[in-house]
Parts: structure tokens; C-alpha cells; sequence
């Protein structure tokens, strides 16, 4: 199944889907979503893709942990850059400030390095209660979610973004809906309803984008 | 879902049909109610859902206490949200009112949804419907969203109650564990206690048993080793201790501890004979150190105990890890120690210790009264013997007491005195008292109660039958426990006899002495106690001294022996005393002239008619001129052995008295050979018909010197010059004839004669041939003359 690039084994369903997938995951419940990431992570890291983890309330450790569970040991066998997990904040805000194109922008290099280094496919996951610390920019982060989604065929990165429903209010939950085209709900990847194509999710906002 | 309950909005007629993407949004949040935490995010998250659905301007969800509004529209608060507010109840984390609940905020263009279930409403879902028939279609929807959500709260506080509940009979069933717990830890003591006083019971059982088997053995009618043989074995079979023995704390120098006896150490592990109870540093033997305190002494766990000592790895060899020594003791003084070793650590403790305290105390006792037992037994064997010896004694051996009353009488005083016990005993013992000596008797009863003692007086008694008998009297004390005078043991030997023989020996001894005064010889006697009794005056001859001097120094007579003879003085002295006579010793002595004299000293014990040992009788004699003589006889005889002549003594008949070691090696013949021969057998020359001419010959030159032949044993003749010597000893003729081998001055003759003859013969020719040089030469100068002449002519 890894060998069809086209389509990629998320790990936690049995189901395929396209590379470059946007999904996001809206939990309470901290087991459900080390299930969830665990196995996702752990999936891309046996298909041999470039796989990395941002980290903002969890530590490096406990992401190997999750990763042991699922039978993955990240130190065994693997090139130096396969797996690797870094601080949500140096990657999302490296320079102290939140830029949705900038940060979409290190995705894409980040998906062409892979590929530049014979990884067939890259994926991450991003824990976004980031956004709640009032870094400057941080109110433009369904911009970048909406952007994310543009580059899903050029640079078909799969992601998934974590949103804590403990951490975000139901209101911003409802604008997380219109920018995922997908969602993970009990463990099971769904078509999202309220989802918003980029033009329409800037026309919605009255955000004249421009999508090159 | 569960729908009842629903309130729904008047008769709507549904003149539009619904999307189904906003159904499938519907659905879609309905799913998330469950990703929402609380009531907050969830009224949040559905007014937003709310608010989105077409005809919708705003939406508000009032949920409990929470209130969230979304849409471009403002819903004002309803008057009863405020009531709503005070009526919430919470439980699980979720609040919720009462059943019976109704929204009273309604206004012509809103829908009021009420979110609620069976049970309870949990708040309601407010619409601000702008386009009523676009809304239309998906009312029926916003009921089922806000029974979902309902359903979904319910949920929620069933699990909040479920959680309460769990927590609750959580907290019930630890609050029970706890008093399980510790219930079962008052079980658990209960049974350890249990289990203590049942040990404590065994233990008390078995202590009993020890002691029990042990008092059994001290109270049974064993002999001391026995006894401690059967206490060895029961602390080792029924105690089930490892080892056990008992060993005495000697009093010697070395203070070594001798172990009599040990059970469980077959082996010989501990090598008891190595232990002294003088150890007073840390590697002390716990028994010496037990024995030298008189304490016990306890050791817990030998593997730990802190000493370099030998026994602790003997100790640990043979499988003992604790130890403890008991002091055996009897009136305070320590006698012994019984020692014992256990296979585990910590076996003697409080219990265990006062238990074999215990034991080792009865078992002191029960030594005590054994050696007390056997004391007593050996106290009357002893009174038995004694008495048994008063009663076979000869001496008379009597009791009296302080009024001189007799109250013993033996066989002995019966024979002495001729009165028999019965006729004695109770009477005083003046009664074989002469007259003449009851001041005497007074004297002697005084010094008894002043507790001294009468030793060898010799006085007189009267017999039964009126006789008098001299007696030597011995009399002692008789003190009672506290030391006071009770009486007195007389024992008195008749010496009438002694007297008797004494006076005959004395008048016989003036006989004597005057017969031994006049010896040239220097007699003596010794009484048995090596003193002089009588030196005659003839050891100042001897010896240079007066009798007296040896009659004052006992020690005189061994001084002057010649120190070079002193072992042979000493040695006959020994092989005197031991086998009495003995033959003749010669030894030397320095007279005070300095000069030495041989003695010839004889000796021999002597008896008196009765048997008695008088000492030792001897004499001296000086021998003095005869070892000189026999000296020169020696001389004289290694001499003649020494020459290189052969030298033979013949007597008149022929036969020879004498050769020397040249003679029997020229003849051939041993000595002994010789000595048994006559002339005759060795010189063929003089056969027996001639010696007789020949003895006259010689008698009546005194000495001749001539030629001849002697025979060796092996038959073989050689020339002799003999020289013969004729003498006259004590009446008798003797020929000393001295011989010398003459062989080989007859060959030298021999040759001589025989170059003397050559000599005459080449002189002769030498002559000869002179004379006919001299015939040449002058036959020569004739023909010469001749020659001239004619040359002359």
C-alpha cells in the first residue's frame, strides 16, 4: 500500500487516502489521540516517509514512548532524519511571530526535501494550543489552515492538526470545521460538511487572497 | 435519539426541501457533541452550528448557567434565563433543571428548542428564524440536534453520576479495604500471637524436656561420667542441639580445660584438647572464658562474631552458628563448663538461657553430691582400712580420753599388755601404769591437752601378769571438728626384746671392738642409716685419718676416694643397697700425705637373730703393694709381649709356662696352644730323652747361648739362636728362654760363604793368569833380547 503513493494508510483506519490529506483531530480525551497520532506517525515511519512531529505540550520522550507502544522504536534503523520531533513554537513562530504563508511555505520545503532525499512522501502532526499563548499572529491561524490546503497538489504533505476542545472554545472549533477538508472523529477519518474551499473560506472572512 | 419530549414549534408547512449538506452538517456536529468538554464549549460550539443553518439570523443555547449567542443578529437574553440560572443543578459536571422546565423567552420570530430528556431539561436552543420556510426543512433536525445534545449531557451526567457513584463506592470500598485491612491485620496478630504463644508453648515443651531428661539423669543412679555422658547425648538428641560437651577447668600451670566427655562431635572438629581457660583476649574459647569468669557465655551468630580464632572456623566447619558455655560451679568455685553448639544463629535466647542455666546448675549439684558421695565412700573405705590395720597392727595402738579413760583397745594392746578390750575399754590407763611412772603419765596427759605430741618415749608398762615390758610410746592428739583436744591415740611397741639384744650386742660389740682394734685391716660398720658405727684404729694406717674424724663425718670416707674411682665407689654403694653382698672392689684413695693407696674394700649387710638390719659390716685392706707388683707384672708381661724375640718359660719337666705374642706368631700356634705343649712339640732338636741332660746342662751354667731349630704348627723348621736362662722362683727351676729367629742371618752366611768361595776361586784364577802374564811377558822379553841380537848381529 506504501508503494502507491498516491494514496497513503494513515495508520489508525484500514482506509486509504490521497497523500497531502488536511485532517484535523478535535479531542478531550488525551488517549484517543495518542492512538490516533501513535499509529499515524508510526505508519509513515514504516512506509519510509520523512515523518515529523510539533510538539507543544507533549516532550520528545513521550512521542517515543507512544511510538514504542506501537511497536516502532525510533533509534533502531532509522536515518538520522526520518523522525524527528521539534517545538510546535520554533517551527510555527520561529521568529516570535506567526506568518500563515511563512509557515506554509516551510511545509512545502519541508515535503520537497523529503522527496529531494528519496523519501517517498512526507507527513506531520502539529499540536496547535500554540495559538492560544497570544504570539503575535497567532489570530491568522485559519489562514494558514485555508492555505495549507492549496498546496495539497503541488506539495501533497499529509497533516494533521491537533486542536484540544479542552484548550479551544466551541466557537473556534466551529472555524476549525471550515478549514479541514477532513476530520477524525472516534478514531475514524470523515468527510467534513462544513469544510470551506480556500476561496470560499476567504470570501467568507472578505480576505482577497492570492493563491500563487 | 430520543425525540420525546420535543416541544415543537407550531404546524410549519415545509415548503422547501432540505440540502443535504447542511443535513450532513447537522450530522456531522451532532457527532462533535461528544469531542466537547463541557456545556460552555458545547453552547458555544452549537449557537455557531445554530447560526449557520439557513433562515437562522442567530442562534443562542442556554445551558445551564452557560450562555452563548453566535449569528448577526442580537438574541437578547429571555427574561427567564435569569430564573434558569438559579434553577440549575449540577451533578457530574454537568448542570441541568428541573423537568418540568419551559423557556418563557419566546417571541414571535424565534424557536425555542428545549433540550432536555426524559429525565431532566438540560436548557434550550434559541433560532432567531429570519426566513421561517427556509428553515423550515431543517427544524425537525434542530430537535433532533438539541435531543442529541441532550442525550449526549445525559450521558455525560450519567457518567458524572456513574463516576460519583464509582468514587463513592470507591472511596466505600477502600473505606471497607481499610477496615479489612485492618481486621485482617488484627486476624493477622492475632494469629502471630497465636503462633507465639504456641511456639513459646513448644519451646517451654521442649525446654521442659531438656530439663525433665536431664534431672532425670542427674536424680538416676549414675556414676559422675555416666551422668555426663547421658546429658552430653540428651542435649544433642532431644534438645537438638549440634554439639554439647563438658569439659574440667584444670588447675594446672598451663590451665588447660580436660574435656571427660561429648556428644555430637564424633568427628573431632573442634579439637577440645586444644582449649586453656588462661585466654583473656577477644579470640578466648567461649568454655574458657565461661570458666574464668563463672558467667555464662553467649554467642548469638558465630559467622559474625568478631575473632580470628581457631574454634570459630572449626565451629562454622561443622555446621554450629551459635554457641553457649555454662559455668559448672559448686559453692562458688568453678569446677567445669558444659558447652553447647546449635546449627542455627540466635537459638539461645532469654528463654532458651535461664532453662539451661537451670540445668547446668542441677547438674553442678548433682556432680556435687556424686564427688560428696564418693568422698564419703572413700572416707569410710579409708576408716575401714585404718581400722583394719589398728586392729592386724603388732603395735598396741589405745584411745583414751581427757579423764584418761580407755576407749579403744586393739589385738596389738591385748598381745602387748595381756588385757583384752572388753576387760579395757572405759577403764583408765593407769592401770599399765607402773608406780614409779604415773608422774610420768600426768606429764603426758598436760602436753597432750596443750595438743602437743609425745613422740619415741620409751618408758615401762606393767602387763596383765604383773611383768614389766619397756615400751616406746608415740602418743597423739585427738581434736574434734573444732580443733579442741578429746582425747589421745597412744601407740606403744614393746621393746623389751630390742633392749634385750641391744645389751647383748653391746657387751658382744666390747668383745668385738676389742678383737677389731687390733686389726691391721681397716674394719667398720654402718648402721642403716649410713652412719659410722665402728671404724677400727687402723684407718689412720690407711688413710691418714683418726677414727674420729670418720666417726664425725660421714662424708669423710667418699672425699678421699680418688676422683678418677669415685664411679666405681658410687656404683658399688647402689649394687650394695639393692643385692647386699657383693665381691671385692678395688678403688683408690689420697692419704693425707698426699700419696695414693688401693683399697680393697669388702662388704656385706648384717642381721641381728631376729632378723633385724643392722647395717653394713666391712673392711679395707691396703692392696697398695700388691697393685704395684701386679703392676710390674703387667709391665713385664707387655714388655716381653713388645719385644721381637720370642720368649718361652719352661719349667723343669719341659713344659712351657709362659710365651709371648713373638712366640706364637713365629710357631703358628694361639697361646692357649702353646701353653698345653713340652719342649719337645716345638723343638725337634730336644726330644724328651734329652731335655733331662739338658736341664742339668743349663742348671749348672745358669744360662747357655746355642744354635738350633724350632718346628712351626705347619711342620716347617727355621734356625734359631737361643739364649737359655735359668732361674729359681718360689722353690721351683725355670728356663726363660729367649729366641731370635736366626733365618736370615744364616742365608747372609749362606751368601757370604758362598761369594767367599767365588772370591777364593777368581783369585785363584787371577794368580793363575798372573803367573802366566808374567810367563808371556817374560817369554816375550826373551824373544825380544833374542831379536836384538840378531839384528845385532
Amino acid at each position: 500500500m506504501c508503494l502507491l503513493r498516491s494514496q497513503v494508510d494513515m495508520g489508525f483506519t484500514a482506509e486509504l487516502f490521497p497523500e497531502g490529506t488536511h485532517m484535523c483531530l478535535i479531542y478531550d480525551d488525551d488517549r484517543e489521540r495518542q492512538e490516533v497520532i501513535s499509529q499515524f506517525l508510526a505508519s509513515g515511519i514504516s512506509c519510509g516517509e520523512q515523518v515529523a512531529y510539533l510538539a507543544d505540550t507533549t516532550t520528545k520522550e513521550d512521542v517515543d514512548d507512544w511510538l514504542r507502544g506501537s511497536g516502532v522504536n525510533v533509534v533502531d534503523g532509522q536515518r538520522p532524519d526520518e523522525f524527528e520531533v521539534f517545538r510546535a513554537v520554533d517551527v510555527y513562530c520561529p521568529s516570535g511571530r506567526f506568518d500563515p504563508r511563512e509557515m506554509v511555505g516551510r511545509l512545502g520545503s519541508f515535503y520537497d526535501r523529503a522527496i529531494a532525499a528519496a523519501y517517498p512522501g512526507a507527513r506531520v502532526s502539529g499540536e496547535m494550543s500554540w495559538a492560544l499563548r497570544g504570539i503575535p499572529g497567532s489570530d491568522r491561524l485559519m489562514e494558514y489552515e485555508a492555505l495549507i490546503n492549496t498546496i495539497s497538489r503541488s506539495q501533497p504533505i499529509t497533516p494533521i492538526c491537533q486542536y484540544d476542545s479542552r484548550r479551544f472554545d466551541g466557537a473556534t472549533i466551529f472555524k476549525v470545521l471550515k478549514v479541514h477538508p477532513l476530520m477524525i472523529v472516534r478514531g475514524r477519518i470523515v468527510q467534513n460538511p462544513y469544510y470551506l474551499t480556500p476561496e470560499e473560506f476567504f470570501a467568507e472572512q472578505g480576505m482577497a487572497v492570492d493563491f500563487n | 435519539m430520543p425525540t420525546q419530549g420535543n416541544e415543537h414549534s407550531e404546524c410549519v408547512t415545509h415548503r422547501a426541501f432540505a440540502d443535504a449538506r447542511v443535513l450532513g452538517q447537522i450530522l456531522a456536529a451532532q457527532n462533535l457533541v461528544f469531542a466537547l468538554p463541557d456545556a460552555a464549549r458545547v453552547g458555544q460550539f452549537y449557537a455557531e452550528i445554530l447560526a449557520s443553518l439557513p433562515g437562522i439570523s442567530a442562534g443562542r443555547v442556554c445551558l445551564g448557567e452557560n450562555f452563548a449567542v453566535a449569528g448577526t443578529l442580537q438574541l437578547p437574553e429571555c427574561a427567564q434565563c435569569a430564573v434558569l440560572q438559579k434553577a440549575v443543578k449540577k451533578s457530574g459536571g454537568v448542570s441541568f433543571l428541573s423537568s418540568r422546565f419551559a423557556c418563557a423567552g419566546r417571541a414571535p420570530d424565534t424557536r425555542v428548542v428545549t433540550v432536555r430528556t426524559k429525565e431532566r431539561v438540560y436548557g434550550v436552543f434559541v433560532c432567531a428564524v429570519q426566513d421561517p420556510a427556509a428553515f423550515a426543512p431543517y427544524e425537525p433536525f434542530v430537535h433532533n440536534l438539541a435531543d442529541y445534545v441532550a442525550f449526549a449531557l445525559e450521558n455525560r451526567l450519567q457518567e458524572g453520576l456513574l463516576c460519583e457513584a464509582r468514587d463513592e463506592l470507591e472511596l466505600r470500598v477502600q473505606q471497607r479495604t481499610e477496615e479489612l485491612r485492618i481486621a485482617n491485620d488484627n486476624l493477622n496478630n492475632d494469629i502471630a500471637r497465636r503462633k507465639r504463644v504456641e511456639a513459646e508453648l513448644a519451646r517451654a515443651n521442649h525446654s521442659l524436656r531438656i530439663l525433665s531428661y536431664c534431672n532425670q539423669a542427674i536424680l538416676h543412679d549414675y556414676e559422675e561420667a555416666t551422668l555426663l555422658d547421658e546429658v552430653c547425648q540428651g542435649l544433642v538428641d532431644i534438645a537438638g542441639y549440634r554439639l554439647a560437651w563438658i569439659g574440667w577447668g584444670e588447675q594446672d600451670g598451663a590451665k588447660t580445660v580436660r574435656p571427660v566427655t561429648h556428644a555430637g562431635d564424633e568427628a573431632g572438629y573442634l579439637r577440645l584438647s586444644d582449649v586453656t581457660w588462661s585466654e583473656t583476649e577477644a579470640n578466648a574459647h567461649p568454655t574458657a572464658t565461661a570458666i574464668r569468669t563463672g558467667a555464662v557465655c553467649c554467642i548469638g551468630d558465630i559467622s559474625r562474631h568478631a575473632t580470628t580464632a581457631t574454634w570459630r572456623e572449626q565451629s562454622l566447619q561443622c555446621g554450629c552458628y551459635s554457641v553457649v558455655a555454662l559455668p559448672l560451679s559448686f559453692e562458688g568455685k568453678v569446677f567445669g563448663c558444659l558447652t553447647a553448639f546449635a546449627g542455627e544463629p540466635n537459638v539461645f535466647d532469654e528463654r532458651e538461657l535461664a532453662i539451661l542455666k537451670e540445668l547446668a546448675g542441677d547438674l553442678s549439684l548433682g556432680i556435687a553430691i556424686r564427688r560428696s558421695r564418693e568422698a564419703q565412700r572413700q572416707a569410710e573405705e579409708r576408716i575401714q582400712r585404718l581400722a583394719a590395720i589398728v586392729e592386724s597392727s603388732d603395735d598396741a595402738i589405745i584411745g583414751k580420753n581427757l579423764d584418761e579413760q580407755i576407749t579403744s583397745w586393739n589385738k596389738g594392746a591385748e598381745k602387748t599388755y595381756g588385757y583384752t578390750a572388753a576387760e579395757m575399754e572405759g577403764k583408765p590407763i593407769s592401770i599399765i601404769v607402773p608406780p614409779e611412772k604415773q608422774a610420768e603419765l600426768a606429764e603426758i596427759m598436760a602436753r597432750l591437752k596443750r595438743g602437743e605430741r609425745v613422740e619415741a618415749l620409751e618408758s615401762e608398762r606393767i602387763r596383765k601378769d604383773g611383768q614389766k615390758i619397756d615400751v616406746s610410746l608415740t602418743i597423739s592428739p585427738i581434736l574434734d571438728a573444732s580443733g579442741q583436744v578429746v582425747g589421745a591415740s597412744t601407740i606403744a611397741r614393746n621393746i623389751t626384746g630390742r633392749r634385750r639384744l641391744e645389751e647383748a650386742l653391746r657387751q658382744s660389740e666390747a668383745k668385738y671392738r676389742i678383737v677389731a682394734d687390733q686389726t691391721y685391716d681397716f674394719e667398720f660398720w654402718l648402721n642403716p642409716a649410713g652412719e659410722w658405727v665402728y671404724v677400727s684404729p687402723s684407718c689412720e694406717r690407711l688413710t691418714g685419718r683418726t677414727p674420729d674424724e670418720f666417726l664425725k663425718d660421714p662424708g669423710l670416707w667418699r672425699r678421699i676416694v680418688h676422683p678418677d674411682d669415685l664411679t666405681i665407689f658410687d656404683q658399688h654403694i647402689e649394687m650394695t643397697e639393692r643385692h647386699g653382698a657383693t665381691s671385692e672392689v678395688e678403688w683408690r684413695i689420697i692419704h693425707t700425705d698426699g700419696g695414693i693407696r688401693w683399697v680393697g674394700h669388702v662388704c656385706r649387710p648384717i642381721f641381728s637373730e631376729q632378723g633385724e638390719y643392722l647395717g653394713i659390716r666391712g673392711s679395707n685392706r691396703d692392696i697398695t703393694d700388691r697393685k704395684a707388683a701386679e703392676q710390674s707384672i703387667a709391665l713385664l708381661s707387655f714388655a716381653l709381649d713388645n719385644v721381637h724375640e720370642a720368649a718361652i718359660l719352661i719349667g723343669e719337666e719341659g713344659r712351657l709356662y709362659y710365651v709371648n705374642e713373638e712366640a706364637c706368631q713365629s710357631l703358628g700356634y694361639t697361646r692357649e696352644e702353646l701353653l698345653g705343649m713340652v719342649v719337645a712339640d716345638v723343638d725337634p732338636d730336644f726330644p724328651l730323652e734329652r731335655w733331662p741332660s739338658h736341664w742339668q746342662d743349663l742348671k749348672s751354667h745358669g744360662s747357655i747361648l746355642f744354635e738350633g731349630r724350632l718346628r712351626k704348627k705347619n711342620g716347617a723348621t727355621f734356625p734359631v739362636e737361643i739364649s737359655a736362662n735359668y732361674f729359681v722362683y718360689d722353690g721351683r727351676g725355670y728356663n726363660l728362654a729367649l729366641i731370635r729367629d736366626i733365618s736370615e742371618r744364616k742365608r747372609t752366611e749362606e751368601s757370604l760363604r758362598h761369594r767367599t768361595e767365588e772370591l777364593e776361586r777368581f783369585e785363584r784364577l787371577v794368580i793363575g793368569r798372573e803367573l802366566r802374564m808374567r810367563e808371556l811377558k817374560g817369554r816375550i822379553a826373551a824373544l825380544e833380547e833374542a831379536s836384538e841380537q840378531r839384528e845385532g848381529q
